[in-house]
């Protein structure tokens, strides 16, 4: 229908999440038309960035440094180590600011279904991270579904050995929350690890 | 077909959609599996925690195509708690319902033996209870698709088996004995009868008399049941029971 270098763009831009050949179509349209010094700077960013960026060899974030600069940071608990589905939920915890300890990307969950197991996360790296002895603490902050559950289990599994002391995010009512438009399920968790109010 | 009438189901798997939604594989006892597309359901925060396996739910849909949409889901009882390898067993159940499953028919009676597995997992029975409820869901899944294996005659009066003979079992024809197997057999059929397997008269008797309260009976089935659901499943591999093995593998070095 479109020109071969046009049509390879929009085949191109449907490579994205959620971007089907209709809004491939006006990417594509707007970036010639009306930006094409912005997609100069898109394609370089992207071969760039694919090109550069790989896995920080202690805690598999995405990096263009062998290892990231929150592992090489002397200002960071390395006693701590908090274990995360994927790299955006590093910029989760570091936007908010409330952890100084260290991270351990798995970039998934465990997933029987879909042939996901333990050596596909890099459990097997984090496992002999732990028997290394310098973490202390491992805080369990895999997403809190079924899968991330199972998955946090066979951490707390592979801890037991080592010694170190395994915690897990708190899970229940959120901040603002009114239990009225809490589901059944959220609501059990929330009393089932309730807390001494201080 | 739209099914305004809220219906039980289970969630088998939940794929992302787009931003905000998810394509989700149910089971109901009425269509067996039904896929529908639940489009806020990532933004929809209060009712995130039912897109879930393993936790009783009431649905209902909308739409002419294979694919419905999601209209109501609402939880109709508590999740079932799996912990450690029981969660890759019954992570199993909901991959053979997924790859065997077919879409839009009755499935009250394999339903009921979900519900029936599901349960005990959760409640951290031992090894052969595990094993015991397995193997039963496998059964029934082999029976629903239409291959059921007989033990016994018609009336169920006689075990159809002789202690001092041996069985091959030809999953689209079931045991038939090693002599006919032999006579019958050119190179050809024999491969063209897939994956057989030689069984003992008196292995297939115990099963035949005693279920699977034994373990060697357990054993037999498991083998059985592999054939069958190997044979049923085709070219389609099984991650979970790969996945499973690993598992096991571990757990057995430690």
């Amino acid at each position: 229908m479109y020109s071969p270098l046009i049509d390879q763009l929009i085949q191109a831009l449907k490579a994205l999440p959620g971007v089907g050949p209709k809004s491939a179509q006006r990417m594509a349209f707007y970036l010639l038309e009306h930006n094409q010094e912005g997609a100069v700077g898109l394609a370089q960013a992207l071969q760039a960035a694919v090109e550069g960026v790989g896995r920080c060899d202690h805690c598999q974030t995405l990096t263009e440094e062998t290892t990231c600069a929150i592992c090489q940071s002397t200002k960071r608990d390395q006693s701590t180590l908090c274990v995360v589905e994927s790299p955006s939920d590093v910029s989760i915890f570091e936007q908010a600011g409330v952890y100084s300890g260290v991270y351990f990307v798995l970039h998934g969950h465990l997933s029987p279904i879909d042939g996901i197991g333990p050596a596909d996360l890099g459990l097997d790296i984090l496992e002999t991270r732990l028997q290394q002895g310098l973490v202390k603490e491992i805080v369990l902050a895999t997403n809190s579904t079924v899968q991330g559950e199972a998955t946090a289990h066979y951490i707390s599994e592979i801890a037991k050995d080592t010694g170190v002391v395994v915690t897990r995010l708190a899970q229940g009512v959120p901040l603002g929350g009114e239990l009225e438009y809490l589901d059944g399920g959220t609501l059990a968790h929330a009393i089932n690890s309730r807390t001494r109010f201080q | 077909m739209a099914v305004n009438f809220l219906n039980p189901a289970f969630i088998l798997r939940t794929q992302k959609y787009r931003e905000t939604g998810l394509i989700v594989d149910f089971f109901c006892p009425n269509y067996g599996k039904v896929s529908a597309v639940a489009k806020k359901a990532l933004s929809f925060k209060g009712y995130l925690s039912l897109y879930q396996p393993f936790m009783p739910l009431s649905i209902s849909w909308q739409g002419q195509s294979e694919l419905k949409q999601l209209i109501s889901i609402e939880s109709s009882g508590n999740s079932v708690h799996l912990k450690g390898l029981i969660f890759y067993s019954a992570c199993y159940l909901n991959e053979l319902l997924l790859k065997l499953l077919p879409v839009a028919e009755n499935s009250i009676e394999l339903f009921g033996q979900y519900l029936l597995t599901i349960n005990t997992l959760g409640q951290n029975p031992s090894r052969s209870e595990e094993e015991i409820v397995l193997r039963s869901f496998e059964s029934a899944l082999i029976k629903h698709l239409g291959y059921e294996i007989g033990f016994t005659t018609t009336d169920h009066s006689e075990c159809i088996f002789n202690i001092d003979t041996n069985y091959v079992l030809l999953p689209e024809r079931g045991f038939i004995t090693e002599d006919d197997f032999l006579s019958e057999s050119t190179f050809r059929n024999r491969q063209a009868g897939g994956q057989s397997l030689l069984f003992s008269g008196p292995h297939l008797v115990e099963l035949s008399k005693f279920g699977l309260q034994r373990e060697g009976t357990r054993k037999t089935a498991k083998i059985i049941n592999r054939i069958m659901i190997d044979y049923l499943l085709g070219d389609k591999p099984l991650n979970s029971r790969k996945i499973y093995g690993q598992m096991l593998g571990r757990l057995q070095n430690k």
